[in-house]
């Protein structure tokens, strides 16, 4: 006589033993186990690796953007170099990029950007001094520890809101760093011109230009020159290779993360029923009605 | 003659809950079967401590041991050596068996037993996820625990998967017995009259006893009873539970004004659930996450139709005719669900006489206690002579889990043997008295001592 | 990649997905940023405790070395905390078996060791009927059993002999 085939029920008494295990399953879990096995895990695809590259690097470039504003303190409060005709030139290349930009657009867009961008600069021009005096009291170092504190906030916001353009966390982190460090110039159009360019450079460059790696070779060139003046060719090398490192090595590590950490939504990550790893924890119950 | 059994877990009576109940069964039955059975926790509250004895000669350690949080004592791994090495070897244990993952007790407790040399067998009543913190220390501690041991059993196919995902034990060595239920706690109210009184009875009322949790679908419940109510004017609802969410209950009874049609009890003790099980016509059930769901075969037992979400082992538990499923775990298909449940006790067309004796032949305590003696009869069958050699369950540390997990296992391992052999230098094997069995049976008590003894007995 | 790997890859749209770059890593970003920080502060925090201060290291001028060092709180902290770590977990050990055993364990001849409020004491007049009831037979709710009559069973064969000799 041939043998029932098994149910997966507990209450039916059953000619198998009680290790038996649910074939299904076990197919299952083979299937699960083959697609996330080192050699054949769509994680290790080359395309993969492309891709989480490309996001890292993306990532770099702001870091390097976040650094400008430094390079610009070093090059106004160390140097004591006059800020006005580099403000000048950088408002030049920015003007330039939204005029080509918005070149499609009709006239009144530009026409209220540009009520929109005297409104802000006459605004800056009277806060100016309020910002200048507001923490003079302060000691400089701990004005750097601040400072630093807020840059390393204000790169976490930018990590955090890359989806949600609406949130304007990442400006206002970004203005408390201008802020506390404006407070070290000495002349209110220093603090002006200081304020001015980190807002064009960290605010409106990102959003006008196109990424490629064209314009990226020019801001990493401007960006060692820059270090390798302040600090010497030691520390430019040592930064060099911590990023070369940041770009080449993470996103390995990232993948080999992705395979042997990150397990989730095993499935096609669309239907829930097929996702092993997932189907034991609490379901989220959905409140209708 | 039978073996020596030790059960092993943070869990057991004073506090009540499946685990508690299944050792305790289980140890009864085992002892019935011939065995000789011990429990060993840790002590509740100030004054339960020491050894109690308990009918049957059951014997419960209660072992005074710092307790964390939630009845789980402090786990730190080696700790518990000193007194689990004691009374593993005064009670001259066979095979240690362990419940629940979440109880440090049991999982330390495998680890000694596996370094004493004993077989070992771990019982898991839950499902565990991987996507938080807690479920990956847990499923790591668990990794590290079960390599050595040498038998697990799980109380549903769906936490046997789960357990094979979490721990990739090998699925040979881990076997399927569910819990059960002591029927004659749960009978159905008995005399025809009060059949006919219920069927002439207005209304319906449905049953719901849980804790009152998140993850027991308090939220879909809070949401689903006022539909239900608003549908039906003849359906009331009578809640046993209490928890975190008890105030979202009174909320809800408090918005929709239903006062008169949902009862709130509050916590029931568990020998007064049966009697509020009986009042009711239909058992709701919405738990987000359940392994196997005793309470289900509970109230079938007291012949309540069951509408029930269908996630973890659920599905598993009970026969078709006896469940409504809702097809999504969502307030609308509960609310249909719940509908057509409601409806087909109204064309009576549940027959609740035959279900009481249909479930107490599915799940029996004797049933599971003579599955586990296999179990147990297995281990030695197939062992190996080098199972519990130190170096083999080194080696086999060495092929688990990731590259640091496994090093932390071998370090933890190579711990625990030079903790054993201190101790078998310190207080050597030999200066451990060994305990007095109880007698299996009345008869072997009355040979070994004597019919004479028991005039001289004075009860005082 | 061998050629079985690359049909299970084809065969889910989620590979393909992930190929056209369709799948969002926002989310993995955010946890393997976690898992990146947790190892290098381990690894900069073992760096940080070892580093010899007033040797040059292939490349590394002392003098850098010594840079950073300004920058950083002093390093004696770090040791301590480390040491601190490292005996307050042996600490842990210790005071865990000597609060086990000196302050929740009660005395040999306290009555909680005996009988407690949790207690559902089985009692019979008749010893014969206390062994039929209670010592031999299960019961489905949990009852101790009296310590006189667990011991009148354990311990008369002893106690017979011992008087005998």
């Amino acid at each position: 006589m041939e043998k029932k085939p098994w149910k997966r029920l507990l209450w039916l008494k059953q000619d198998y033993p009680d290790n038996y295990t649910d074939p299904n399953f076990i197919k299952k879990a083979e299937t699960f186990h083959k697609r996330l096995n080192f050699l054949n895990s769509p994680y290790k695809h080359e395309s993969n690796y492309f891709k989480v590259r490309y996001e890292f690097f993306q990532f770099y470039q702001s870091i390097l953007n976040v650094s400008s504003i430094f390079l610009i303190f070093a090059y106004i409060y160390y140097y004591k170099q006059d800020p006005l005709p580099l403000t000048i030139v950088v408002t030049v290349v920015v003007s330039c990029l939204l005029m080509s930009k918005k070149h499609d657009n009709p006239l009144f867009v530009r026409l209220l950007n540009l009520k929109s961008v005297i409104i802000i600069t006459f605004a800056m021009l009277t806060l100016t001094p309020v910002l200048k005096s507001l923490s003079k009291t302060t000691a400089s170092d701990s004005i750097w520890t601040l400072s630093f504190w807020l840059t390393l906030m204000y790169i976490s916001a930018l990590s955090n809101t890359k989806d949600k353009k609406s949130s304007n966390v990442s400006t206002n982190l970004l203005l408390a760093v201008v802020t506390a460090l404006a407070s070290r110039l000495s002349s209110t159009t220093e603090v002006f011109c200081f304020l001015y360019i980190c807002i064009q450079v960290n605010v409106l460059l990102p959003n006008l230009i196109v990424p490629s790696y064209l314009l990226a070779l020019i801001s990493n060139i401007i960006v060692y020159a820059v270090i390798t003046q302040i600090l010497g060719w030691h520390y430019t090398i040592l930064i060099l290779s911590t990023f070369l490192l940041y770009i080449i090595v993470l996103p390995h590590w990232f993948i080999y993360w992705q395979i042997n950490y990150r397990m989730l939504e095993d499935g096609d990550g669309r239907d829930e029923k097929d996702c092993l790893i997932t189907s034991w924890d609490a379901k989220r119950p959905v409140l209708n009605c | 003659m039978g073996y020596n059994i030790a059960m092993l877990s943070d869990f057991f009576y004073p506090q009540l809950g499946g685990v508690e109940f299944h050792i305790y069964h289980l140890s009864q039955k085992l002892i019935n079967l011939g065995h000789s059975v011990v429990v060993v926790t840790h002590a509740y509250g100030t004054d339960r401590i020491g050894v109690r004895y308990l009918t049957n000669g059951l014997k419960v350690y209660y072992v005074p041991y710092f307790v964390l949080t939630r009845e789980t004592t402090f786990p730190n791994v080696f700790g518990t050596f000193p007194w689990i090495r004691n009374i593993l070897i005064r009670e001259q244990i066979d095979i240690v068996h362990s419940h629940g993952s979440a109880s440090s007790f049991s999982l330390e407790g495998i680890l000694h037993a596996n370094s004493l040399g004993l077989r070992t067998v771990f019982t898991d009543h839950s499902l565990y996820g991987f996507g938080n913190i807690t479920s990956i220390w847990v499923n790591k501690l668990l990794t590290f625990t079960l390599t050595n041991t040498d038998r697990v059993i799980c109380v549903s196919n769906t936490c046997k998967d789960n357990m094979i995902m979490r721990t990739k034990t090998d699925p040979k060595r881990m076997y399927v017995i569910p819990n059960a239920v002591v029927a004659s706690d749960f009978t159905p109210l008995e005399d025809n009259d009060d059949c006919i009184v219920r069927s002439k009875k207005k209304g319906i009322t449905i049953v719901v006893i849980s804790r009152l949790f998140a993850n027991k679908g308090s939220d879909l419940l809070t949401h689903t009873i006022p539909i239900v109510c608003e549908n039906h004017t003849d359906v009331n609802f009578i809640i046993a539970g209490d928890g975190p969410k008890y105030v979202d209950f009174q909320q809800m009874i408090e918005t929709y004004r239903l006062q008169d049609r949902v009862q709130l009890l509050g916590s029931v003790p568990h020998e007064k659930v049966r009697d509020v099980m009986c009042q009711g016509d239909i058992y709701l059930h919405a738990s987000l996450t359940e392994a196997f769901g005793t309470v289900l075969v509970e109230a079938a037992s007291c012949g309540l139709l069951i509408v029930t979400t269908a996630i973890g082992g659920i599905p598993e538990v009970l026969p078709e005719d006896l469940i409504v499923y809702a097809d999504e775990i969502s307030v609308s298909s509960l609310v249909e669900a719940t509908n057509k449940g409601i409806s087909t006790i109204r064309s009576n067309d549940f027959d609740r006489s035959w279900v009481h004796q249909e479930v107490a032949n599915m799940y029996d305590w004797s049933n599971v206690a003579a599955r586990t003696v296999e179990v147990y009869d297995g281990i030695f069958e197939e062992a190996l002579p080098d199972d519990k050699d130190w170096l083999t369950m080194l080696k086999r540390f060495n092929k688990r889990d990731g590259i640091w997990a496994k090093h932390l296992y071998i370090l933890c391992g190579i711990v625990e043997y030079l903790i054993v052999i201190f101790f078998d230098w310190w207080y050597p094997r030999e200066d451990i008295e060994p305990a007095v069995k109880w007698p299996t049976t009345k008869q072997q008590h009355h040979q070994l001592h004597g019919q004479t003894g028991i005039h001289s007995y004075n009860h005082k | 990649m061998n050629k079985e790997g690359d049909e299970i890859l084809y065969e889910s749209g989620w590979s393909t997905d992930l190929m056209n770059m369709n799948v969002s890593y926002t989310n993995e970003y955010f946890w393997f940023s976690r898992h990146f920080l947790t190892c290098s502060l381990l690894v900069f925090l073992i760096v940080w405790s070892l580093i010899p201060q007033d040797v040059d290291i292939w490349i590394i001028r002392k003098e850098f070395i010594n840079d950073i060092m300004d920058i950083l709180p002093q390093r004696s902290w770090l040791i301590y905390f480390e040491c601190f770590v490292l005996m307050g977990m042996l600490w842990v050990y210790t005071a865990l078996l000597m609060y086990n055993e000196d302050v929740l364990t009660p005395a040999l001849d306290e009555l909680r060791t005996i009988t407690d409020a949790k207690g559902n004491v089985a009692t019979e007049d008749d010893f014969n009927d206390f062994l039929d009831k209670h010592a031999f037979k299960e019961s489905s709710g949990v009852i101790d059993l009296p310590i006189t009559e667990v011991c009148e069973i354990l311990y008369r064969e002893q106690r017979t002999r011992s008087s005998k000799g």
